[in-house]
């Protein structure tokens, strides 16, 4: 037993006491040690809000943190395989486990080793050391290199040599159904938690296990790649980790800040502008990387100083200056320990740590160690151990946070340290607004950030005696709003804080660079994407907060003193109501506002399909936040689709009291990584899972992913929908990852050796062992407008005009004159294809899907736009049913829109009826109703896929029908599409955050390869977005005769110059065959023809070629 | 309630000094309670209604030999505290009673370790009892603790030591890693029960062979949870064998499905426990042993090992003079000692938590005064699992009446 002096005086005849009974103590010891053993009961595990350990993984801890390694196997996580760190916290001794799994506050998605951009695929894991002779605990994954994306796979195999080649050299390469080679390389991961501390050694390392030297990258193809990308010295590969933090962690890199995401942006553009010269890869170099998060929990990934291992940065030296590269673009030391964040997009940040050696002999290996470090939420209970470690030595910075008006302490305040102008620390304040942490002695500056505001610089010294920081917080004020309905009951509503930002002379339109500062962690401020006049103010508006009222009708909003214009809302059906307000320091804008609902949706229930809360990775939206979001939203149907988890929305609709507003099904979106993601619904809900019903999808095929999903519904098979999501959404799009060609409506199959096929999908998801494409049309429903990719609903075509508009001389040259000309690229392929020209081939190909627009909205300001009515026949969400919302989904009673309601008829039948007439017309009603804050102008109808008749008008107090005769010659399907010109903000608020520019990076290094930007510049479907109105009907057919429904067949057409032309039947685009030995000579001379172009940024991009490349990274456009 | 016992209450409240409260009341004979035996010190005579009030209060003061942990208060606190703050009410009319027990110092912390929280007041027992047939069936229904194990049975006020033994209390937070015991919670229900019936030679003086059983339906969750919490009864029994008043064999059953978890992730806990106990006495000394144990599934999750836990104890105690009552005990409490796991290597692995604790105890009751203190120095030896030093030291003082 332990005793302390201090004892004696604290107790006094108490210890007198204990001191005479002291010979029957006991034998406790209490050194700190550590653990590792495979967990045999839920109750041992870590839990918390990103926790997916499960019995059968393995448990490391010590008396100050616990770490879950997953089994060998599929990927519970992100990711695709076992053996990643999935849950990580603290010890939290006050939340034992349960049969739950465990009460932690885990916030942790994935870690995982990867050498270049290829992961481990394990074959087993153990105990490597159990702790009990009182040394590290140590957990052991071993197994060989894999890709979790197939895409990389020959990249990855090239670059790490990590399996034997196929015959024939490059073209061997070429075929996507090739079987990997035998492996070369032997992975292995090590965890090695060592007692009493906070942080997990990371032992990563690759063997050569064959009789033979293997060199990386490969003999064969290495020297080529190298000198097509114009290195001056040898590519050596760099190895490091891929984590995925998940939404709920901020990432912060100290000397960067909060602002990681656009640093990295900005170090691809310098390096393209600075050349920073192949082998560098560009990125941001950094000392490592923390998260922080308000759950309690921070994580830290760290390297030290290793002389065994040659950092990649640090190597990468200039031939011709014999400076380091990174240094002479960036101007940043790079240290022996230094990291390369080469990309950080969606929930994934990669870094590169150690360089490999060019050449591992027989049994030879090389291994990285990084140190993954957990906080208790903060920077600055992280670098405590960084410093530490690195032995540093350090002073105690301590202070606390008081409210500059009233005095009072302020809980949660992030307090930011800098140096020399960079965020280099951060303290999360305690209830008592105070903090105290470990920080190196020297001058520093403070801030406090505390939403929505932020206080001024202090500057201060720390010296060895440390420093004491008494700080001021900027006082907010407030927005109460109450909000009824036209009977005057409490009303759920979106409440909107509108601002306006100064007139930028300079036309800064990066609202980050004048409106905020990410660095700083600052929230993000969406904009109108309204181009900004001097004159008008309205031009330069800003949303600088919103909130939900819920079933009570009332909300209040922290907001910045000052003058505030609020929108009260509550979607579509309903009235706005904008009100200004004067906001003073800790005074409350008082505002009531009364909703009117102005649509008649008799017999409609609006729902969303396609929503996430914080069970997906990327997603940090609390349940019950979501639930509120929906409701407000004006939805009356929601469906959980978390990433590859189950959710259960129905509880919480019930604690907030919403069940005369909203209901819900269940469901999920089954997320593979790169052959599509499909929602599932209504599904069960098994309690009994970690992920309560998500299964694995690696290398599964469609139909058998299909398949599973409707095994899985709450109804039966026959009664679950499956649905494609944003199908052409690059590497997450369904129809985009397996060639569906837009124009033939087919599959195109891969022409032997095209050098495309490079980084063509690979794998048993994709093709089978025969090589046949595994592509299937067997699903239910597909999104047509997904609220993440707006760009993608129709293919884009030649706006009416391009006056102003940057577009490279040669496609300008080649331009359609047609407005609304489909364009394609150089090579013959539609080059934007859209998701509703998919349907249309759909329904001319006898496919009856049920067109659908869901939000996709892993916030809560974006839910419900655009949303899906579904003709239920009751009005309230009381009275939906599971089984009528699959019957409606059969049969097609749907309209997507993101404002009009659009009702359409034919010859008095509803939307998704089949008419059988013996006439030659049909009687088409469209009737359109829009709230008064919004408009619709033009319309469309579409028969058998062309269009029969475009029409504007104008509603009358909010309204607009008219009846249409329309000729039926034959079998005929119609779909009516309405839009108007609206800016939905601040109801709806614009796509503002563009996707990381990772495109920057390869032109930064990959101009050599015709890297560059679009073919089509100002013309190509840009990220950022406003909304403005627009709804499609699901169709209704007209069956003429007595025959069986014939199908129109997929209109012929075919790219002709830029654009896409009806052309005869016999001419119509078809798909290329594999074999086919005119199109592998085309695709050899395509490629050969661009390795005589000279390097230069905006060379065109050729889809599926070698150039898009960039196809990999451009999933992270997906609205994460 | 009615206005006699409203009024006799609220005297109690009221009443500047417990002695104060005492001469307000008449003395009554002993009333049985349903899971302990009670003294009463105050009764009154109301038309028709016998009312008696008894009650204790303790005050605890603890030392737990500081560990160097990071858990703030685990294995770290020393200081005051309101063990218990009693006040139990009996309202008896023919075969019929009613009886009401409150407790003012609940110790209802924000979570297990820290010190941040409320002292509560709750009601722990509220129940009718009805003699069906006088002596050989009682009804009772309303809140109480359903009889089960020997320790539990032993009121708080009645203990030879501070409190009760590692396997029915468990853990609290400050003193070592926080764990439940093993004992029931007071629970809403109905109860068929029996006073002890002896018979064959000195049945009537109660010195010959003997038995006393109970079987109970309750609710199965916590006494704080106003309702059930599914729609599954917890069932109760216990049946104890008496030789005189020298030598008592016991066993309990107990069943209970418990939902545990927020919706939609509510999990079915199926509980089965057993209690066996032995109490003797003779010559002033007197020893008790128990042994319970405890089996739970979850009934979702498959992968899930049924888990034992088991916990017992021994403990003998001297009647020595000048109201002096010296003792040891020896308790363990082992929350997973069988994992029906399919690996038994894991299972093994995780049954690294088990905790035994040696206690010394000395009570001193001060002739004609109410009140008792009472020390005990607890030994306390975890498995690795749960170690922390948290050898401690209790100091009590029980005014009871």
């Amino acid at each position: 037993m332990a005793r302390r002096p201090s004892l004696v005086r604290r107790l006094g005849p108490a210890w007198a006491l204990s001191a005479a009974l002291t010979p029957l103590g006991g034998c406790d010891e209490a050194a700190p040690r550590a653990t590792a053993k495979q967990v045999a009961s839920r109750t041992e595990l870590v839990g918390g809000p990103s926790a997916l350990g499960e019995i059968g993984d393995y448990l490391l801890e010590n008396d100050k943190i616990r770490v879950v390694v997953q089994g060998p196997g599929f990927s519970r996580g992100f990711g695709v395989y076992g053996g990643s760190l999935i849950d990580a916290d603290l010890q939290r001794p006050a939340s034992p486990g349960s049969p739950a799994g465990g009460r932690g506050h885990d916030n942790f998605g994935e870690l995982f080793p990867v050498f270049f951009v290829q992961a481990l695929v394990p074959e087993a894991v153990r105990v490597l050391s159990d702790g009990s002779d009182g040394g590290p605990a140590r957990v052991q994954v071993t197994g060989t290199g894999g890709d979790f994306l197939t895409l990389t796979r020959t990249l990855n195999q090239v670059v790490t040599n990590s399996n034997e080649q196929p015959d024939g050299g490059i073209l061997g390469l070429l075929d996507p159904t090739r079987p990997d080679g035998k492996p070369n390389l032997g992975y292995e991961m090590v965890y090695e938690l060592p007692p009493g501390e906070r942080y997990v050694r990371l032992k990563a390392s690759v063997k050569n296990i064959t009789a033979a030297a293997v060199e990386m990258p490969s003999p064969s193809v290495g020297p080529l790649l190298s000198q097509l990308l114009g290195a001056t010295s040898p590519f050596q590969v760099p190895m490091g980790f891929i984590s995925l933090f998940g939404a709920g962690n901020d990432v912060f890199v100290p000397g960067q800040g909060y602002g990681v995401r656009w640093a990295l942006d900005d170090s691809y553009k310098v390096a393209a502008e600075k050349g920073l010269g192949f082998p560098a890869l560009p990125g941001v170099i950094t000392p490592g990387l923390v998260t922080t998060s308000e759950q309690g929990v921070s994580y830290g990934l760290f390297a030290l100083p290793d002389p065994r291992v040659t950092s990649y940065a640090k190597a990468q030296t200039n031939p011709e200056t014999g400076a380091n590269r990174y240094t002479e673009a960036y101007g940043v030391e790079v240290g022996d320990d230094a990291m390369l964040i080469p990309f950080l997009a969606s929930a994934f940040t990669a870094v590169f740590y150690g360089q490999a050696p060019a050449k591992l002999e027989p049994n030879e290996s090389f291994g990285i160690t990084n140190y993954f470090v957990i906080g208790d939420g903060d920077v600055a209970s992280v670098m405590n151990t960084v410093y530490a470690l690195r032995g540093i030595a350090t002073s105690t910075l301590s202070g606390e946070v008081r409210d500059a008006v009233t005095g009072a302490p302020v809980e949660g305040a992030s307090v930011l340290v800098y140096d020399a102008g960079a965020p280099v620390n951060q303290f999360f304040t305690d209830a008592t607004g105070r903090f105290k942490g470990q920080m190196p002695p020297g001058a520093y500056r403070a801030r406090i950030m505390h939403h929505p505001m932020k206080g001024d610089f202090v500057d201060f010294t720390l010296d060895q005696n440390g420093e004491h920081l008494v700080l001021g917080a900027p006082s907010p004020g407030r927005i109460a709003v109450q909000v009824t309905d036209a009977e005057g009951r409490p009303s759920p509503a979106k409440v909107s804080v509108v601002g306006r930002y100064a007139f930028d002379a300079q036309g800064e339109t990066a609202a980050r660079k004048f409106l905020f500062e990410p660095a700083a962690g600052e929230h993000w401020r969406h904009v109108d994407l309204t181009r900004d006049t001097e004159a008008d103010a309205d031009t330069r508006r800003y949303l600088e907060a919103h909130a939900f009222a819920g079933a009570d009708g009332r909300v209040e909003l922290t907001v910045p003193p000052g003058e505030w214009e609020v929108w009260v809302s509550r979607g579509p059906e309903f009235t706005v109501e904008r009100r200004r307000v004067q906001v003073s320091p800790k005074s409350s804008g008082q505002i009531a506002a009364q909703l009117r609902r102005v649509l008649d949706t008799a017999g409609w229930i609006a729902g969303d399909f396609h929503v996430h809360a914080d069970p997906s990775l990327d997603s940090s939206l609390p349940l019950e936040e979501r639930v509120l979001s929906a409701a407000a939203g004006g939805l009356e149907l929601l469906t959980s689709t978390d990433h590859n988890f189950v959710t259960n929305y129905a509880p919480h609709i019930e604690r907030l009291g919403l069940q005369d507003h909203l209901t819900s099904i269940v469901g999920l979106e089954l997320t593979t990584l790169e052959a599509g993601h499909f929602n599932g619904f209504p599904l069960k809900y098994d309690v009994g899972q970690i992920t309560k019903g998500a299964f694995e999808w690696s290398q599964r095929t469609p139909d058998e992913l299909f398949d599973a999903i409707r095994q899985r519904g709450a109804y039966g098979p026959d009664k679950t929908i499956v649905q494609v999501n944003h199908p052409r959404d690059s590497i997450l799009g369904y129809f985009e990852q397996h060639n569906f060609n837009p124009l033939s409506a087919q599959v195109d199959e891969l022409a032997a050796f095209d050098f495309g096929n490079l980084v063509a999908p690979s794998g048993e998801a994709f093709y089978t062992p025969e090589g046949e494409s595994t592509f299937s049309l067997d699903f239910d429903a597909m999104e047509l407008f997904n609220g993440g990719v707006v760009a993608q609903v129709r293919s884009a075509a030649r706006p009416t005009s391009i006056e102003g508009l940057n577009i490279p001389a040669e496609t300008l040259a080649e331009l359609p004159t047609e407005p609304g000309t489909v364009l394609c690229e150089a090579d013959g392929d539609v080059a934007y294809p859209g998701a509703v020209d998919d349907w249309f081939n759909l329904l001319n190909l006898g496919r009856r899907v049920t067109g659908t627009g869901n939000s996709d909205s892993h916030d809560s300001e974006d839910i419900g736009v655009p949303r899906t009515y579904l003709r239920l026949g009751v009005d309230s969400p009381r009275d939906v049913d599971g089984r009528a919302v699959v019957q409606a989904f059969q049969d097609h009673a749907a309209l997507v829109t993101n404002g009009p309601f659009v009702d359409v008829s034919v010859d008095g039948r509803p939307i998704g009826a089949e008419v059988r007439t013996e006439a030659s017309t049909v009687q088409l009603k469209v009737d359109v109703q829009v709230a008064p804050w919004l408009d619709a102008r033009r319309g469309r109808i579409t028969a058998n896929g062309v269009t029969v008749e475009a029409f504007t008008f104008e509603t009358q107090d909010g309204r607009f029908t008219r009846t249409f005769t329309l000729p039926v010659p034959k079998d005929t399907w119609f779909v009516v599409e309405v839009e108007g010109d609206t800016n939905l903000f601040p109801v709806a608020p614009p796509i503002t955050i563009p996707p990381s520019q990772i495109d920057d990076a390869l032109v930064s290094i990959g101009g050599p390869l015709g890297f560059g930007a679009s073919e089509y510049g100002d013309l190509e479907p840009g990220p950022l977005q406003r909304w403005t109105p627009y709804a499609i009907t699901n169709p209704i057919w007209v069956n003429v005769g007595d025959a069986a429904w014939s199908p129109a067949g997929v209109r012929p057409r075919k790219c002709v110059g830029r654009g896409v032309q009806d052309v005869p039947a016999e001419q119509a685009t078809t798909a290329p065959k594999r074999g086919d030995s005119e199109a592998a000579a085309d695709a050899k001379r395509r490629w050969l023809k661009r390795q005589l172009v000279p390097s230069q940024l905006g060379f065109p991009r050729v889809r599926h070629d070698l150039t898009d490349v960039r196809v990999i990274f451009d999933q992270f456009r997906h609205g994460h | 309630m009615n206005k006699p016992l409203v009024a006799l209450m609220s005297a109690v409240a009221l009443s500047p000094t417990l002695a104060a409260a005492q001469a307000a009341l008449a003395v009554a004979a002993p009333v049985e309670s349903p899971a302990s035996s009670e003294s009463p010190t105050s009764v009154v005579s109301s038309p028709g209604v016998q009312l008696s009030v008894s009650g204790y209060v303790r005050t605890l003061f603890s030392t737990v030999f500081d560990s160097p942990s990071d858990s703030d208060f685990i294995g770290q606190y020393d200081g005051f505290q309101m063990a218990d703050a009693r006040l139990k009410v009996d309202a008896r009319r023919g075969a019929s009673r009613v009886h009401v027990a409150l407790d003012g110092a609940v110790d209802h912390r924000a979570s297990d370790n820290t010190a941040q929280g409320e002292i509560d007041a709750r009601l722990t027992e509220a129940f009718v009892e009805h003699a069906i047939v006088d002596g050989y069936l009682k009804l009772t229904a309303g809140q109480f603790e359903a009889p089960f194990d020997a320790e539990e049975e032993t009121s708080t006020e009645d203990l030879v030591f501070t409190d009760h033994a590692v396997e029915s209390r468990g853990v609290k937070g400050v003193e070592g890693y926080n764990l439940d015991g093993l004992s029931l919670d007071y629970q809403v229900g109905v109860m068929l029960s029996s006073d002890p019936l002896y018979f064959g030679p000195g049945a009537d003086s109660g010195s010959g062979f003997g038995l006393a059983y109970s079987v109970a339906a309750t609710n199965g969750n916590a006494a704080r949870d106003a309702q059930n919490d599914n729609d599954a009864l917890a069932y109760t029994a216990r049946l104890s064998l008496m030789y005189g008043p020298w030598v008592t064999l016991g066993a309990g059953y107990h069943h209970n499905e418990l939902t545990t978890g927020a919706p939609p992730d509510r999990l079915t806990l199926r509980r089965d426990a057993m209690a066996f106990d032995l109490r003797a006495s003779a010559y002033g000394v007197h020893v008790l042993g128990q042994f319970v144990t405890q089996s739970d599934d979850v009934v979702e999750v498959k992968a899930e090992p049924s888990i034992d836990a088991r916990g017992y104890h021994a403990q003998i105690w001297f009647d020595a003079p000048y109201g002096l009552t010296p003792g040891y005990r020896f308790a363990r409490l082992d929350p997973t000692v069988g994992v029906d796991a399919q690996d038994p290597i894991a299972a093994e692995r995780i049954d690294t938590d088990a905790i035994t604790v040696h206690t010394v105890g000395l009570s001193a009751a001060l002739p004609d005064e109410v009140l008792t203190v009472k020390v005990n120095y607890n030994v306390v030896l975890e498995d690795k699992a749960r170690v922390v030093d948290n050898d401690r030291v209790d100091l009590l003082f029980q005014g009871a009446f």
